[in-house]
């Protein structure tokens, strides 16, 4: 049945003038699709109804808050008839059928169109998405004790775990991987170095049968190596940088010291969280946040920013969702975020719903209220602290999960649960998850105890696959996926190999700052200037400049850097984008940055190789690939040497080496 | 370091993101993009004229009484220090200095009630990265930029002319870290970000091999690499996928230099007559190349007139005078770019957009009734000649001129005040709107999501951008 409305011809044409135009002559009609509600009809009622209709709000009697109480109807009976919009209530108001009668009374007016979805979702029985339900598992919250058989006392668990799921899933275990590949995988996870040619033919020489161990525990005893590796991630993590946004006008501060020496010293990881949520001077910026000058919407506050950081970086909770309205995606509420938030604030917070202000106190809650309260009496700092003790408490089996989920994808290129960052949702392994978490929690959360127990597994010692362009469903591990090394790791390896690294660090390791150096460097400044207050960024450009060993994440991101992905820090990133673009190979061929280095790299080179380009090709391979060059390489190699330019030479087969698949993958 | 990011892109859509990984965490997939058909897209590609540092509406596109200066004169008083010419529209005047693109708006829209954001405390990059991604930072999702979400939505026209190229910003400037932040691709991913170019006239050196390599020392060393890949043992390890994708983004990147669409960089090309008409500085060559571009098949281009605190068109103090300059910087080029693509035929298939953060005013600070901090300083009277001009941070109304693209020609949207303050009497447009309007020209909803954390994000804040259909023909 299709029924036309037409406006009352005497309407009161002049003040109406206005939007007249904008009003249809006649009911629009449904849309003729299926509508989505999450997408589509929600966004509608939460722009024109929530006011008086959400977030608790009930004028009339009527709530739009949940499918049951659209259906109930307000104080003037039912709005909707499901499945015949033309008859519904709700429609002929939004549709302003009456001018008298017009929803919302104030504000801008539903377009056609989206009347049109109201109309399609009425029509199509009002579907209602709570939670995306493709998948009820829910993590528990406890970790789940391990079996102690399975964990036993020889060899490695996950080994166990694995040959169970293997045997389960019809999945061919993958062989062991060559040494020297595991050697080049294992420095670079560990340290994001990689071996120069004397420790790969040491390694290979050694005829331990555990010597795999030896090594792992040998790369995670360098400390600094370790630490400077390792800052990479954490800084992504923590959105820590020398440079970004805030930093203009005192809303953003660095905790680059802090982490360096909590990595160094292998600060226990629960220490370490404690320490960002609940901070010190020199720990506080996590959890500060980033404010900008102005006003901010009520979601961008710095305790909400405190609240969804600490609840996805060490929790694998997305609040980004729950901290405007109730999540449509999970079960998290804006209830939820504003308790945690309100554990950050000088002051008690109100729940803003959309940016409407709904007029209720937020309370002072954890996300799982179970582990314990939050004294709602107490100063700030001391909720905190209660923030961070519920946080890392034994009973949040969130906690240990997150973190060996997070370096189990890092290490084998996928992780148990994925996304990262929804630590609910099944692992393809939960019984492996716990136990890692467990074993973790039992070792006092030593970071290098979780590295060290996933890197001597036989699965992390396996011939890495490649990623498949589309994941299957369900994910079924074969084995850990082939990577690629991340700019700080690509930068490293050339100065590795050609012993020119970075210039003008923004962060002074603590062992060289003292008045000697501080000195050395001020002169070297100087001389670099060369009469000017400060010299310019190519002013470095010199062998000089970029002899000591001055890694990639000490110096500001460069735009090689950021086309090969290192992030920009103003958001949290928990994992980096992988993929090979044109833009990076266009700033890799084509780009002055990588050029200037690779003729520094050539420079250098030559001091030690010049007319010897057998042992410049065989020194390039052995420190950079981790083999020696087949006589075609060789061949190839020599070919290139011997073109015009003696630099030029060495500058061009230098990137030809670094564009080798083999050099920039993890194998 | 002059570029924040990436000097050089993706000129190949076909080569797309070779997705290492189907992880790759939360890579954006699209979420409710409209199906083709649902709205018929007048334009085909974009240009913004970005006016950096806050345009004031009085002193340009909008002018009220006019006041010459004298010492001693009450600066309340003022609402205009030019007075004011004819346009192409009747019954529209322009401030002086504008006589050009007057002349040409006979095929374009102004519109005089555009109402910046209202986000407190005013911070130029705040709200210059409001007016290019729709949201207000901080964020904690990485926010595209309006040119990044075309990019993504549309592609680029010709796959050899990236598709979001952002001509004339620097980033050794102040505030360098806070227009980085909003120079981006964001959360969308790398491969729709901007092109950089800073400098137009360098603009051939991004499609040259670099430091000076010759073309044949580049062939050689690629041919090198090839030989040596093929030589490799690496596919021992079944790592197939991997070296394909790294060999197809290195195939994709080589092609740019022997483009055609290559020449339309090299500004020594134009013909010289052609070449002086646009040639103000840095911002008119900037037009001149976008038009080169837009002619090679570019989908998304920004030319800004550069922002640098201070500098430019924030005009703290001398702003009578410095108006004087920054007219004669846009008004022939602008107009030129006008004339060039109506007369090729373009510029109904292209809508070009002339706007800045927020406007100025002389004694009111934010938006009319707002009390705002540190406000900028004028004498109770003013005593000498750089005391003239407009110089506070205003946003109750702005002009946007809008050109091509399905726009109405010879038209006039809304109306300011008369008396301070010259705010929005009638029709206020907000940021989503006015980006509804350009993605609907270019035939995008302004609904379109993208998804991240398996959650919708909208081209438009929250979705809720709807198109002015009156500025349509």
């Amino acid at each position: 049945m299709k029924r036309s409305w037409y406006f009352p011809a005497l309407a009161t044409a002049i003040s109406w003038s206005a939007v007249f135009s904008a009003w249809p002559q006649e009911l629009p009609p449904p849309v003729a699709r299926k509508v989505d509600f999450a997408q589509e009809v929600h966004p509608i009622l939460a722009e024109h109804c929530a006011k008086c209709h959400l977030g608790g709000k009930r004028k009339g009697g009527l709530s739009l808050e949940t499918r049951e109480e659209v259906l109930k109807g307000g104080e003037a009976g039912a709005v909707v008839v499901p499945g015949d919009s033309g008859a519904s209530r709700l429609i002929a108001l939004v549709g302003a059928v009456n001018p008298e009668e017009v929803m919302p009374p104030q504000g801008r007016r539903l377009s056609a169109e989206e009347v049109g979805i109201l109309r399609a979702w009425i029509d199509q029985g009002l579907a209602w998405t709570e939670i995306q339900k493709e998948d009820e598992y829910v993590a528990p919250l406890h970790l789940q004790q391990p079996d102690a058989a399975m964990m036993g006392e020889a060899g490695n668990f996950i080994d166990r775990y694995l040959e169970t799921y293997y045997a389960k899933q019809g999945v061919t275990p993958p062989p062991r991987v060559d040494d020297a590949v595991f050697l080049r995988r294992a420095s670079l996870d560990a340290t994001g170095l990689l071996p120069d040619a004397g420790r790969l033919q040491t390694f290979l020489a050694d005829a331990n049968a555990e010597k795999r161990v030896a090594l792992v525990d040998a790369l995670l005893g360098e400390a600094r190596a370790y630490a400077e590796h390792w800052m990479s991630f954490w800084n992504d993590v923590l959105r820590n940088d020398f440079e970004g946004t805030g930093y203009i006008d005192g809303g953003r501060k660095q905790i680059t010291d802090w982490l360096y020496l909590a990595l160094y010293r292998n600060m226990p990881y629960d220490e370490m969280v404690r320490g960002l949520i609940a901070p010190n001077p020199m720990s506080e910026g996590f959890i500060n946040g980033i404010v900008w000058r102005g006003d901010n919407a009520a979601v961008q506050t710095a305790p909400m920013q405190a609240a969804r950081n600490v609840a996805q970086v060490f929790l694998g909770v997305n609040l980004k969702c729950a901290s405007c309205h109730d999540s449509f995606i999970d079960h998290w509420q804006l209830d939820d975020a504003y308790s945690l938030a309100n554990c950050f604030s000088e002051s008690p917070m109100e729940l803003v719903r959309c940016e409407v202000p709904t007029g209720r106190a937020a309370s002072y809650r954890f996300l799982w209220p179970e582990l314990g309260e939050i004294d709602a009496t107490a100063k700030r700092r001391e909720r905190m602290a209660q923030v961070a003790a519920l946080t890392v408490s034994r009973e949040n089996g969130h906690f240990a999960r997150t973190i060996v989920n997070r370096y189990w994808a890092l290490l084998m290129g996928r992780g148990l649960v994925e996304p990262v960052d929804s630590i609910e949702k099944r692992p393809w392994y939960p019984e492996l998850l716990d136990a890692l978490a467990w074993d973790f929690v039992e070792h006092g959360y030593d970071l290098k105890h979780l590295l060290r127990r996933i890197m001597t597994s036989a699965a992390y010692g396996a011939v890495a696959h490649a990623a498949p362009e589309q994941e299957a469903h369900p994910y079924v591990f074969s084995g850990p996926v082939v990577r690629r090394l991340t700019a700080e790791q690509f930068y490293d390896a050339i100065g590795q190999i050609s012993g020119v690294w970075q210039a003008n660090p923004k962060f002074v390791m603590p062992e060289d700052r003292t008045p000697e150096e501080e000195q050395r460097q001020a002169k070297l400044r100087q001389q670099l200037a060369g009469g000017k207050n400060e010299p310019a960024k190519e002013d470095y450009d010199t062998l000089a400049a970029r002899r000591a060993m001055v890694r990639a994440w000490r110096v500001p991101a460069d735009p090689l850097m950021r086309a090969m992905g290192r992030t920009n820090r103003e958001q949290v990133t928990t994992r980096r984008e992988w993929a090979f673009t044109t833009l990076q190979s266009l700033e890799l061929s084509n780009g002055t940055t990588l050029n200037t280095y690779l003729g520094l790299a050539a420079e250098s080179l030559l001091e030690r190789f010049a007319g010897r380009p057998d042992a410049l090709i065989e020194h390039v391979y052995y420190n950079g690939l981790q083999r020696g060059p087949t006589e075609t390489e060789v061949a190839i190699a020599r070919d290139l040497l011997a073109s015009e330019g003696e630099r030029d030479a060495v500058q061009d087969f230098l990137w030809v080496v670094a564009m080798q698949p083999d050099f920039a993958l993890i194998m | 370091m002059d570029t924040p990011v990436f000097n050089r892109r993706d000129f190949m859509r076909t080569a797309g993101a070779a997705t290492l990984s189907a992880l790759a965490a939360g890579a954006p997939r699209a979420a409710a993009v409209p199906g083709p058909g649902r709205i018929v897209p007048r334009a085909e590609r974009c240009i913004v004229l970005w006016m950096a540092g806050g345009m004031a509406h009085t002193e340009t596109f909008d002018p009220k009484r006019y006041t010459p200066f004298e010492p001693g004169l009450d600066p309340g008083k003022v609402l205009s220090t030019f007075e004011s010419r004819p346009t192409a529209i009747d019954g529209v005047r322009f401030s002086e200095g504008l006589e050009k693109i007057g002349a040409v708006m006979d095929r374009g829209t102004v519109i005089r009630t555009y109402q910046a954001g209202d986000l407190g405390f005013i911070l130029h990059s705040r709200h210059q990265y409001h007016w290019h991604t729709g949201y207000a930072p901080p964020l904690d999702v990485a926010a595209p930029h309006i040119g990044a979400f075309i990019a993504r939505t549309l592609g680029p026209l010709n796959p050899d002319v990236p598709a979001f190229i952002d001509i004339g910003q620097t980033f050794n400037v102040g505030e360098a870290e806070e227009l980085k932040a909003f120079h981006t691709a964001g959360f969308l991913g790398s491969e729709y970000g901007p092109f950089f170019i800073p400098n137009p006239e360098d603009a051939v050196a991004s499609v040259r091999p670099p430091g000076g390599m010759t073309l044949g020392r580049f062939e050689n060393r690629d041919r090198a690499f090839r030989r040596l890949a093929d030589a490799s043992p690496v596919a021992q390890y079944g790592s197939n996928y991997q070296k394909e994708s790294l060999l197809r983004a290195m195939d994709n990147a080589y092609r740019l230099l022997t483009s055609p669409a290559s020449k339309a960089f090299d500004l020594s090309l134009e013909p010289k007559e052609s070449y002086d008409r646009y040639n103000t500085g840095r911002f008119g060559l900037g037009c001149l190349l976008a038009r080169r571009l837009v002619e090679a098949g570019a989908r998304f281009i920004e030319v800004t007139t550069e922002y640098e605190p201070f500098k430019h068109w924030d005009t703290h103090e001398n702003g009578h005078t410095r108006m004087i300059g920054l007219k004669a910087l846009i008004d022939a080029p602008v107009a030129q770019l006008v004339r060039d693509l109506d007369e090729r035929g373009l510029l109904d298939t292209t809508l070009i957009v002339l706007a800045s953060e927020f406007s100025r005013d002389m004694m009111m600070e934010g938006k009319p009734g707002k009390v705002v901090k540190d406000q900028v300083e004028v004498p109770p009277t003013m005593t000498e000649m750089k005391h003239y001009g407009m110089h506070r941070h205003f946003t109750g109304a702005g002009s946007v001129l809008l050109f091509g693209g399905g726009i109405k020609r010879g038209f006039k949207y809304g109306d300011s005040a008369d008396e301070r303050p010259c705010e929005a009497v009638n029709h206020p447009v907000k940021i989503e709107d006015l980006h509804a309007t350009i993605y609907y020209a270019l035939g995008i909803s302004p609904k379109t999501s993208y998804e991240i954390e398996s959650r919708p994000f909208y081209v438009t804040k929250d979705g809720l951008g709807q198109p002015i259909m009156d500025l349509f023909a």
